[in-house]
Parts: C-alpha cells; structure tokens; sequence
C-alpha cells in the first residue's frame, strides 16, 4: 500500500513542472471564465481576450494529455528494459498510484473548478453534485481513459503521437465511410453509437488491466486493433434505414395524436433556370404540419425522400438529420435533401411524384411558469438565470441565459401584444404569438468538465413593421412570458406524397 | 548443494528463429556462476525468462523459490538484477534514486548502501543521465546491493567498461556477495576466470557444458610432443583429444579430459615414446576457443 505514495511522489517529483504549468493554465482559465457567459463582444480586444481564452482550454487539454502520458510512460508498460519490472512493484499498487496521479492533477483540478465557478455565474455547487460527478465520469472516459490506453501501449511520446495519429486517420476514415452509407443519420446511430462506446470503452478498460498485470503489449494492441475491426463492422453493416423505422414506428391511421404533414406545392418557384453543378445540389422541400395539439411541440429528427420518375424509376434520400421544432397551429418549413444530379437531370424535364416521411419525436409541455422579465438578472426554472441583452449584429433584445452545468429543456411562449416596449403599433401583423424551445431533443447534457456554465438564448425574435423592416424589440423588463420544460411523449413516423410535381420548382426556398 | 537456478527444456522461439534451444540448467546456490558465450548465444533471453520479463515457448525455469513465471513483487526482494542495456530513470540523481529503491525493501541496508556509494565514488547529486556508462552500472549495482539479495543476476556488466572500473566492479562483487548466488553472463572470458567459482557455455541456444572451473582447469592442458619422427596418424584418436596439429616431428592438440597416467599411455600407444612431452593448462579464454572452435566444425561436418 505504501508503494502508492512512494511511486506517486516520485512522479510528482519528476512532473512538478508539467502540474505547475496545468495549474496556472487553469487558473487563467478560472479567471477569465465569465466569458462563458458573457454575451459575445463586437471585435477588438474583448473578442482577442475571448481567444486567448479559448486558446488556452486547448493548451490546457494539451497539457493535461501529455502530463498524462508522461506519469504512465514514466513506468513504461512496452518493453524489457526497464529498472522498475525487476524491482519489487506491486502492480496493482502501480496501477493505483497512477490513478491517484491522474485524479490529483487533472480531475480535482477540474472538479474544484466546477465549484468556484458555479457559485460565481450564481448556482451553488451543492445543488449540482450529482451533474458534477457526471461531469468526472466523462472526462475520464472521453480524455483520461482513451489517452492513458494508448499511453499504456507506446513506450515514448513519438511513439504515442504516432498511434494517435493513426486512431484519427481510423475515425476520419470511419466517419467518412459511414457518412457516404444512406440513413446512417443520428436518429439511426443510436444503438450503433451504443455498442461503439461500449466496445471502445471495454476495450480501453481491458488494455490497462492487460498492460499493468500481464503486461503484454501485443495481445494489447491486438485487443484494440480487434474492437476498431468490430466497431467499423458495426458501424458500416448496421441497419440503419430500418433502425429509424424501429425507433418511430409509423403512426397508425385513426391514431388520435400524432400531427398532420403534407407537401406544399411550391408556388413561389423561381423562373430561375439553377446550373446543375457538382455530383449533388440541394432540394428545398416545403412541409406544412397541421394538428398537433397545444402543449406540444414537435422536433424533426431525420426526414427522407422519395422520388418517383415516369418509367419506374425511384430515387430514395435515406434518413437524413434534420433539427427543426413544429408547434401547434399550422407550422412549416423548408426540409433540405441532397439529391443525386444525375437523377436530378434525367427528370428535370417530366413530371414525378414525391413522398417525404418524417421522424418525429413529439414533446409535451409541463405546466408553465409565468415569468415577468426584470431589469436585471433574474432566475428562471430554478436553475438558469437570465438578463436582457442585444445581439452582437442587432439592436433588439432578447433573453440571454446561463445555466449549470447542462442548457435545460424548455418551451417558452411570449404574447409580443402585451409587451411592455414601446411598439409604434400594436396591430402589426408581425405581432403574433412567439415560441422558442431549446435542447429538448438532447436528452443528454454535456455535463461539467471545463464548461459548468452553458449559456443560452431565449429569443423570441422582433416585431418588424408591415413591411418587414425596422425591427423593434419585444422583450423589455416588465414583459411576461410562459416557460415550461417539455417532456418526450412518443416517437413516431409521419408520411406525406405529392404527385405530378416538377423537381426544378423545388430548388429554391419555398418561405 | 539445493539450486538456486534450475532451467528445463527452456525454449524460446522468435518467429523462425531459436533463441534458446532446450537449455537446461542447474546451479548451485551459493555459487559465482559465469554463464559465457558468443554474442547471439541466447545468454541475455535466458536471464530475462529467469526475471520474468519474457516468456518462454516452452520448458520450465525456477528461480529460487518460484516459477519465473510467477515473480513479480516481493519476490524481487530477494533478487538483484543489473544489466547492460537497463534503463533507469536518468532524471533522477544518484541519492534519490537510492532513496526512491530503498523504500521497496525491507532488507535495505543503509550502511551497506553508504559504503558502496563512498567505495564507488559516486556523485550524489548528479542525475544518472550525466553518468559515464561505468558509473551508471556502479550505481545499478549498488541499488541492487544494499539489499543483501540471495540471488544476483547480472547480464554482461562489464562490457565496454574500462579494465579499472570491471576490477572494481569484480572486487567488490565478490567481496559484497556473502552467501549470495551469482549469475553472471558475459562474452568477455577472462573476467570471469578471476572470480567465478562455476562456468557455463552456452552456444546457438544450447548449454554445450557447465561445471565448476577449477575442474574444468584442471581437465583441460596443452599437450605437445616432440617425436623423433614424422608421426603416422591413426584412423581414430581418443575422443577427448582435440584439434590435433602434426608437423614433421612434433604434434600438438588438446587433451580435454587430462590425467596424467592416461593421457600418457594413450600417447605411447598411439605415437610410442615421445623424447619430451609438455602439459600446458590452459587459460579459459583458450579452453573456450577450442570448444568453439570444436563445436563450429562439428557443426559443419554434420551439415
């Protein structure tokens, strides 16, 4: 046992320079965090202090993957040249005191961060300790765990360069390979993503047990090579298309809650005759919902396209990522697809019939806070703090938030008719009810780390005069708004056709 | 005498290439075990299965009281190591590294451990890295020193050491030891002839003898006779008659199984009398040369 503080005060010893530097590193950083949550500056020397500052995030990373490599190298793992393997080390106290190391300059440092930070952007860190546990457990699985394995299987730090230069070029490659698979959209990854952490993640774990107690870096870098082969397997055979139909089942008919969806004809096609140019261009596909019931809220996860050509010819988008949020009363949008060019051409002259699906994730809105803007800061939800601030491009206001730790799901709905500012006109048809929602698709929450406070906009826009000019805020101190945290409701798929359309009409924004 | 050491069928296969070829191996505790051969021999694969730090292919080695493939921890209290290419933690200076060691042993003796950083003259606070090859390896030895280890292993310690640091390195080796068992692997001969109490020969992965030196002195002589005629070889020769050389009235050759009342009436029956006889002894590095010399063309007449 005391092997633990023998060998981890000689490695404190050894990188008390690589630790003083992390700290002070840090430090700035804790200095200078309120940039998190300050609204973003015009240029000049705020906007230099706000890089200097992110430069210094990314040297601090740099710094902590080295002092990482240099504590696990400092006992190297590959090789049989070292003093330490005929001395009598215990391995498992080895193990533990590099862990020790590891929790004592990177993640106490982090975790004390957390907490001097949290109660300076106004949240009481004790509120927060199980998101800040949270927060530990994916620093160490995210940038502890991966860089202390490829640390554990190189013997110098080119040598760890080397290796992680090649597990980049892996995930590149990978990330390319599957980008070109069709529906291979984050609404299908999820069981995929699953099993790539899980593997990537078993495996790490099983190359530093290997490594420390048997201590036999071939079968170690077997072992990873091994779970990369099974993870592209995973990621490139993967089902994807009927991953997402799993996920959102389609709606059956006489359902009672599910929205509505049809196709717009788009009636503002431009006469503009687009150059077909590259492998790919863009359609602009106008989608109208209708019947969602009020206290919802709808989000796009992934949309696909169909396309019928005379001759039986079909082209088919796959599943591809969208974001958009759809309320109650009538909604549209514009679903972006990229379409083939050579298809595009080959039936830009004749008419087709087109099908989108959608899958959707309908939320459900809790009961509402009524909230009355202050002149100051003031707290929202308990947990987020918000003030009136300007956009950096406009002179409108809006509700500039911060949160700990994780931006909480919220819809919020503003009346801009009983605004408190002054409107010139209050019959303008810009006046009509305001909705905004945030991350209430993303169930899980970036956790603490180096950024325990998450800024976010509540914005529910301007009003415009008639013509759609001359923005006027609607957001003042004294305005009331409505927040309420949505909550998934069901998950389902929803189909749309049009037949007899032309795809040249749909290259342009239909809104 | 119990082993200190015991290797059975120890094999050790790299690819297509043997390192160690069912070595098999004893020796006795308490003894100064030179383990000699070429470069390539398989000396430093066998040391380094005996420390655990490679496995073997095949066979079976014991180290004092355990299967090699079982120490780690404390079972190197017992045992010191200290090899050429060893690295060591050249950031450290030369009293922290003692002091960081000492905290593994039990055993540690400080007094023992002042007195070998003052007989070898080391810099205490120089850092290993600014060390001359010779200290670094005084430095290895005294950290595996002040322990009193039952068992010290060391791979080719002196080579490349200038002849006052390996007599030093000899001297207080053989004086420090106690009761202690030695291995010690080395190509150089004549520095283990000093001071090892047993020998071993190890070529192409194959121990071809080990035995106590002082027999092995004994056993081997220069032998040359001066006839008074061209002699008439035979068609067989006694087996232990090695790299026989006749040129008109004087032979010369090795007798590897000296006795003196046999060898000499081995000569009278194969050359009659011979007007003078000497029986040289051989130095080790000569007896070495002729076993390998003998085993080479062994080698190539069986190719």
């Amino acid at each position: 046992m005391n092997q633990i503080f023998y060998i981890f005060r000689k490695d404190v010893r050894r990188h008390w320079l690589e630790i003083v530097v992390s700290l002070l590193l840090l430090l700035y950083f804790a200095w200078k965090s309120p940039i998190l949550w300050s609204p973003e500056p015009p240029f000049g020397p705020p906007r230099i202090s706000r890089l200097l500052f992110g430069f210094v995030g990314v040297a601090l990373c740099l710094c902590w993957w080295f002092l990482i490599v240099r504590v696990i190298q400092g006992e190297s793992l590959v090789g049989d040249r070292q003093f330490w393997l005929t001395r009598p080390y215990q391995r498992r106290w080895l193990l533990a005191a590099k862990a020790l190391f590891i929790i004592s300059f990177v993640n106490l440092p982090v975790l004390v961060f957390d907490v001097v930070i949290l109660p300076r952007a106004g949240f009481p860190p004790w509120h927060h300790v199980p998101g800040l546990l949270q927060g530990q457990l994916l620093l160490t699985a995210f940038l502890i765990v991966p860089i202390a394995t490829i640390s554990a299987i190189t013997d110098s730090l080119a040598q760890f360069l080397l290796v992680l230069f090649g597990v980049v070029a892996y995930i590149a490659g990978l990330s390319w390979v599957v980008g070109q698979i069709p529906s291979a959209s984050s609404a299908s990854s999820e069981i995929p993503s699953t099993v790539m952490f899980a593997v990537a993640g078993g495996a790490c774990l099983a190359v530093l047990v290997l490594q420390y107690f048997r201590r036999d870096a071939w079968v170690s870098r077997g072992v990873l090579l091994g779970s990369a082969g099974v993870i592209a397997v995973v990621l490139t055979a993967a089902p994807y298309g009927p991953l997402v139909e799993r996920a959102y089942p389609q709606v059956p008919l006489g359902s009672l809650n599910p929205a509505g969806v049809k196709i717009e004809k788009n009636d503002k096609a431009s006469e503009t005759k687009y150059p077909v140019l590259g492998k790919t261009l863009n359609l602009y596909v106008p989608i109208e919902t209708y019947g969602l019931v009020q206290g919802s809220l709808v989000v796009v996860d992934a949309a696909r396209l169909t396309i019928y050509a005379p001759g039986g010819r079909a082209w088919n988008s796959g599943w591809v990522d969208s974001s958009h949020t759809l309320w109650p009363g009538a909604s549209r949008y514009n679903q972006t697809f990229e379409v083939s060019s050579k298809f595009y051409s080959s039936t830009a002259g004749s008419e087709v019939d087109m099908r989108v699906e959608l899958a959707v994730s309908e939320y459900r809105e809790g009961p509402a806070q009524q909230i009355t803007v202050a002149a100051g800061s003031f707290r929202v939800k308990n947990d987020a703090i918000c003030s009136l601030g300007t956009g950096e491009y406009s002179n409108t206001t809006s509700l500039q938030c911060r949160s700990a730790l994780n931006e909480p799901a919220f819809a919020a709905h503003l009346d801009p008719v009983s605004t408190t500012c002054t409107l010139p006109d209050r019959t303008w048809p810009s006046l009509q009810d305001r909705r905004n929602s945030g991350n209430s698709s993303a169930d899980f929450g970036g956790g603490a780390g180096l950024f325990p406070v998450r800024p976010f906009d509540i914005d529910f826009g301007a009003a415009t005069d008639p013509s759609g000019k001359n923005p006027v805020s609607i957001v003042c101190p004294g305005t009331n708004f409505s927040l309420a945290t949505p909550a998934l409701f069901s998950r389902y798929r929803l189909g749309t056709s049009i037949n007899g359309i032309h795809l040249t009409d749909y290259r342009t924004y239909s809104y | 005498m119990p082993s200190a050491i015991l290797l059975e069928d120890l094999t050790k296969r790299y690819r297509d290439v043997s390192a160690l070829n069912g070595l098999n191996l004893a020796i006795a505790e308490g003894s100064i075990f030179g383990l000699v051969g070429p470069n390539g021999a398989g000396k430093t694969t066998a040391i380094k299965i005996l420390m655990n730090i490679l496995h073997a292919s095949s066979g079976r080695a014991q180290i004092l009281d355990w299967d090699s493939r079982e120490l780690a921890g404390s079972a190197f209290c017992s045992i010191g190591y200290v090899s050429e290419n060893q690295k060591l933690p050249e950031w450290m200076t030369v009293t922290y590294f003692l002091a960081y060691v000492r905290n593994f042993y039990p055993t540690w003796d400080r007094d023992l451990e002042r007195e070998l950083v003052k007989r070898f003259d080391l810099p205490p606070k120089r850092k290993l890295k600014k060390l001359s090859r010779g200290m670094r390896m005084k430095v290895a030895l005294a950290s595996s020193l002040a322990y009193r280890p039952r068992l010290l292993v060391m791979d080719e310690p002196f080579s490349g050491l200038d002849p006052l640091v390996r007599d030093e390195l000899i001297e207080c080796i053989v004086q420090r030891a106690g009761d202690a068992t030695l291995l010690i692997s080395s190509h150089d001969l004549g520095e283990m002839e000093s001071f090892a109490t047993h020998i071993g020969y190890l070529e192409a992965g194959q121990l071809r003898f080990s035995e106590e030196l002082r027999s092995l002195a004994s056993r081997f002589r220069q032998v040359e006779l001066a006839l008074g005629a061209a002699p008439s070889l035979p068609g067989t020769l006694p087996e232990s008659w090695m790299h026989l050389d006749a040129s008109s009235s004087t032979v010369r050759f090795i007798e590897s199984q000296y006795d003196r009342d046999r060898t000499e009436s081995d000569i009278v029956r194969i050359f009659g009398e011979a007007a003078h006889a000497t029986y040289a002894p051989m130095s080790l590095r000569s007896i070495f040369l002729a076993i390998a010399r003998d085993a080479r063309a062994a080698g190539e007449n069986r190719a």
